[in-house]
Parts: structure tokens; C-alpha cells; sequence
């Protein structure tokens, strides 16, 4: 069991290590978008066991969020799962290529999401 | 020892409650703003005077059916709980929306109307639950007149959701459970319920809701609003519009705020499922940036239909409230009412229209067709000391 907070991937990975590993992959696969998928503090949702993505960049972003919904095991048809890049809520139906040519992150190279789930309210 | 609790913690939220309107004044804050006032699908502006002005919001206001906490609730069956203080919030506001789109539609004015109305949503349902119960298992529909008591809720979240009796909700469990159980209201004789989990308007599902058509698009629809007269009334149902969303990541996001207020501007408006810390509210209206809303957390005893027969005076709420909209929590759920194909292709074309203006500010997807999604299959491998998820079609 984790004492610490549990850190982001950018916390977790220097600078140059990213810039290194996204430079990587993409003269690897070079049609393919990296992306780093982490849930929001204080969100019930389960944490994903791996948090690096390579998504083909011809799919839409509502094709890749349900894929991550099945990893969480949630209903594809009646759960909500918001997913943000900063403070931008992702439009679902754009093309991965698009929202990676507008919200990667401009110092290593990754597109960086963050999930959230709606709040539970009964106070 | 478990009853002076209950009682004390009931006594507290409702001196709370009074407390807010002396705390605050709304009164003086309503004469202070004097700006136009949005509520639900109405609109009153500043070409009248202020008293003028608030007296039609009272009007307003307490037309609105008011749900709230109460105690005494037989029957959950289920559980020992016989109140839902301190954990159905999120059930009596949702519970308001539907009410109030059901009213709206109906245009239910007559004492007789509300009281078919409000005991759809009774905390005592004199024994429908153990039918209720014995039936789903038989998959027969038919018509409760308390179809969506919270017992019925209650046992439908149990079963389908594994929620147990007592546990807090989240918009979307409660919108479900709300559409399972619509199918034995009287009123889905003429209504349906349209709910995009996704934070997407697609016509063509809209279309499919309410005229029982899998192929529409807007040139189809907008052939049926030209010939809007000419169709039996029978031919198509009303559609009560829920659209969860989610305008921020911890608080919500000024631009997202500012779409939202132009949302709550239209004619199709019926109010906001939301809240603020995890206390559940019924949004109503704003002006300005201020927030008019009916808040639940009030207790009072549970009623049958005996109860209600004699007075309904426990389903209104005299209390205005008002919360500065960047408070909120950033989970809401856009509340709509669309009565015919004529609105329907109107909200269309406004949302359009409003999605060309704010661009990715506007946090609602506009589609005019369901496309099936591929589910992606993905593979690992190891690479170097890491694993990464590689995902192929």
C-alpha cells in the first residue's frame, strides 16, 4: 500500500525523460497519438493500472473515452465519465489528431487528460 | 437513542433552512438586482417595476412543486430507514425536474391534476411497493399512481444498481432509475425521457424519443414542423431532456458558466439538477450571475395520498433562494422540455447557433446522428522497463 499521495506522471518523470520517451514512440509509430490518462484527486473512480496510451490518430475521442470507460468497468450507455485536458472538457467527437495538435502539452510532448466521474451529492 | 438523533439531526437542517432567508435577505438582494429575471422557460424583464417583478417570481416559485427530506416513510421493505434525511437530496431534486417538465407539458394548473401529479412522487405509497415488486419479476407493465415513490426508487437502485438504501447518489444513477420507472407512469402515454449520459445532443435520438423514428435527421424533421398541424396529436410524445455534464474539474469554469446562463435563457428550459458541496439543488432560474433555487433540505413527514387529498401546502415552497452560480458544484444535469417537432427542430437550430458562437467553450457535443462506435481492442507490450498500452484497431 502507497503512503504518499499518489503523483502524476509528470511528477514522477523528469522533463527530459518524457521529451525523450514521446520522441520515441512517435518515430516508432509515428500515426499514433501518446497520451497519459489520470483520474482527477478526490474522484471515486478507479485509478487505470497503466496510464501511457498509444491511440491510432484516425480514431474520435469518443471511441478512445469508451474504451477507457471499459477499463473501468463502467456501462458504456449509462455511466458519465468527463474527461478534461487543463480546463478544457474534450468535445467527443473530434478526431484524436485534432485535439492532439491543439491541447498537447508544448514542453515534452504528451497529451495529458485527466478523468472525473459526476459528483455524488446527498448532504 | 437512535430516534433523538434522527430528530435532532432533523430539527438542525430545518433551522438551517429558515436561517438563509434571514442570513441573506433574499428579499433585498432580489430589489438590488434589478435585472431581468429568468425562471424556467419564462422570462420576466425590467420594463415592469421591481415589487412587480418579484411578486410574479413568488407567483412562479411556488407553483413549482417542491420536494423534500421527510420522516416517517413506511413500507421501504428493504430497509429500516424510514426518513431520507441526510442522504435522498439527490433523489427530491430530481424527482422536482420530472415533476416540473411533467407539469409544464400538461400545462396542469387544477387542484385535481396536481394531486395526480404529486402522488406520483408520494412517500406513502399504500402498499404499491409489494406490487411493484411481485410484478417486475413477472416483466408485466402496468400504471402506479406512485410510480416514482422513493420505495420504488429505493428498490429499482438496490437491484440494478447495487445501491444500497441510504447511500448517496450521483445525477445519473437517479436520471436512470427515473427512466426505468417511467414506463409506469400514465404520463409515458404521451411523454418520454431522452437522457445523454455522454454531454451530447443527438437529433437523430432525440427524434427517436419522440416520434418512435430511428432515421431522423434535420431534413426530416424539419418536413414534420411544417406539417406540424396536420399530424394526430397521438402521433408523437413530448420529451423531457436531461443532459449531465461536467463544467469544471474541481470548481466550475467562468466560460462553462457562461454557456450555462445562455442555456438557461431558452424557452425549452426547465431547470438544473446540481448542487453545491454535495448538498443536491434544485436550480430554477438566475439573474445575472446569481442562481434562484429550491432547496430539499428541509424535513417533514411523509404523506399518503389521504394526506395529500386534503392539502398539498407541504409541496410548496415559499422560500426563494439564491447562490452566486461560481458556488456550485461543477456536476449538473441541463433540464429541457421539448413539446413538438416545431421546438424540437428550434432547439436544434439555437443550439447550433450557439455552439457556432462559443465554439469550444460550448460544453455540449451536437450530432445530428448516432453512429455505432467501434470498441477498440488493445494489446500490451513491454517496452524497455515500461509498459505501455497500445491500442489497435
Amino acid at each position: 500500500m502507497q503512503k504518499q499521495k499518489t503523483q502524476t506522471y509528470k511528477d514522477s518523470h523528469t522533463l527530459e525523460e518524457r521529451k525523450k520517451r514521446v520522441q520515441e514512440q512517435l518515430a516508432k509509430y509515428p500515426e499514433m497519438i501518446p497520451i497519459i490518462v489520470e483520474k482527477i484527486p478526490g474522484c471515486k473512480l478507479p485509478q487505470l493500472q497503466k496510464v501511457k496510451f498509444l491511440v491510432n490518430s484516425s480514431f474520435s475521442f469518443n471511441e478512445f473515452k469508451n474504451t477507457i470507460k471499459k477499463k473501468l468497468n463502467l456501462d458504456e450507455k449509462t455511466s458519465t465519465l468527463f474527461m478534461y485536458c487543463g480546463k478544457s472538457l474534450m468535445n467527443e467527437h473530434d478526431k484524436l489528431r485534432n485535439i492532439y495538435d491543439q491541447y498537447k502539452d508544448p514542453d515534452d510532448g504528451f497529451l495529458y487528460l485527466q478523468y472525473a466521474d459526476a459528483e455524488t451529492f446527498g448532504f | 437513542m437512535q430516534n433523538l438523533c434522527g430528530s435532532l439531526l432533523n430539527r438542525w437542517y430545518n433551522a438551517k433552512f429558515n436561517l438563509t432567508q434571514y442570513v441573506y435577505d433574499i428579499d433585498k438582494q432580489l430589489r438590488q438586482q434589478d435585472k431581468i429575471i429568468y425562471i424556467l422557460n419564462d422570462t420576466i424583464s425590467n420594463d415592469i417595476d421591481i415589487e412587480q417583478r418579484i411578486e410574479k417570481l413568488k407567483q412562479i416559485f411556488t407553483k413549482i412543486i417542491w420536494f423534500s427530506y421527510r420522516k416517517n416513510i413506511p413500507k421501504f421493505q428493504i430497509t429500516s430507514l424510514t426518513s431520507d434525511t441526510g442522504w435522498g437530496c439527490m433523489i427530491r431534486v430530481a424527482q422536482m425536474a420530472l415533476a416540473q417538465i411533467i407539469r409544464y407539458y400538461h400545462s396542469f394548473n387544477k387542484p385535481e391534476q396536481l394531486i395526480v401529479l404529486i402522488r406520483h412522487f408520494i412517500d406513502d405509497d399504500d402498499n404499491e411497493l409489494t406490487d411493484f415488486i411481485q410484478q417486475t419479476n413477472k416483466n408485466q407493465i402496468e400504471y402506479y399512481h406512485a410510480p416514482f415513490s422513493i420505495q420504488k426508487i429505493v428498490h429499482f437502485a438496490k437491484v440494478e444498481l447495487k445501491k444500497q438504501p441510504g447511500d448517496w447518489y450521483k445525477p445519473d444513477e437517479i436520471l436512470q432509475t427515473l427512466d426505468y420507472l417511467f414506463k409506469y407512469s400514465q404520463y409515458s402515454l404521451n411523454m418520454q425521457i431522452y437522457i445523454n449520459y455522454e454531454c451530447a445532443f443527438i437529433l437523430q435520438d432525440a427524434i427517436q424519443q419522440m416520434f418512435n423514428y430511428n432515421q431522423g435527421n434535420e431534413i426530416w424533421l424539419k418536413e414534420r414542423a411544417k406539417n406540424n398541424n396536420q399530424f394526430n396529436s397521438q402521433d408523437y410524445k413530448g420529451i423531457c431532456v436531461f443532459l449531465p455534464a461536467r463544467i469544471g474539474l474541481h470548481n466550475t469554469n467562468k466560460d462553462y458558466l457562461e454557456v450555462m446562463n445562455q442555456l438557461m435563457t431558452l424557452p425549452y428550459f426547465q431547470g438544473i439538477i446540481g448542487g453545491v458541496s454535495k448538498r443536491a439543488l434544485y436550480i430554477v432560474g438566475r439573474i445575472q450571475d446569481y442562481l434562484i433555487y429550491l432547496d430539499p433540505h428541509f424535513v417533514q413527514n411523509a404523506q399518503n395520498f389521504e394526506d395529500l387529498s386534503k392539502s398539498q401546502a407541504s409541496y410548496t415552497c415559499q422560500n426563494i433562494q439564491l447562490i452566486h452560480n461560481s458556488l456550485i458544484d461543477p456536476s449538473i444535469v441541463i433540464c429541457l422540455c421539448i413539446r413538438n417537432a416545431l421546438e424540437l427542430l428550434d432547439l436544434w437550430q439555437i443550439l447550433q447557433h450557439l455552439k457556432q458562437e462559443y465554439q469550444e467553450l460550448f460544453f455540449i457535443s451536437l450530432l445530428e446522428s448516432n453512429n455505432e462506435l467501434q470498441i477498440l481492442n488493445s494489446c500490451q507490450y513491454i517496452d524497455q522497463d515500461d509498459e505501455l498500452v497500445n491500442i489497435v484497431k
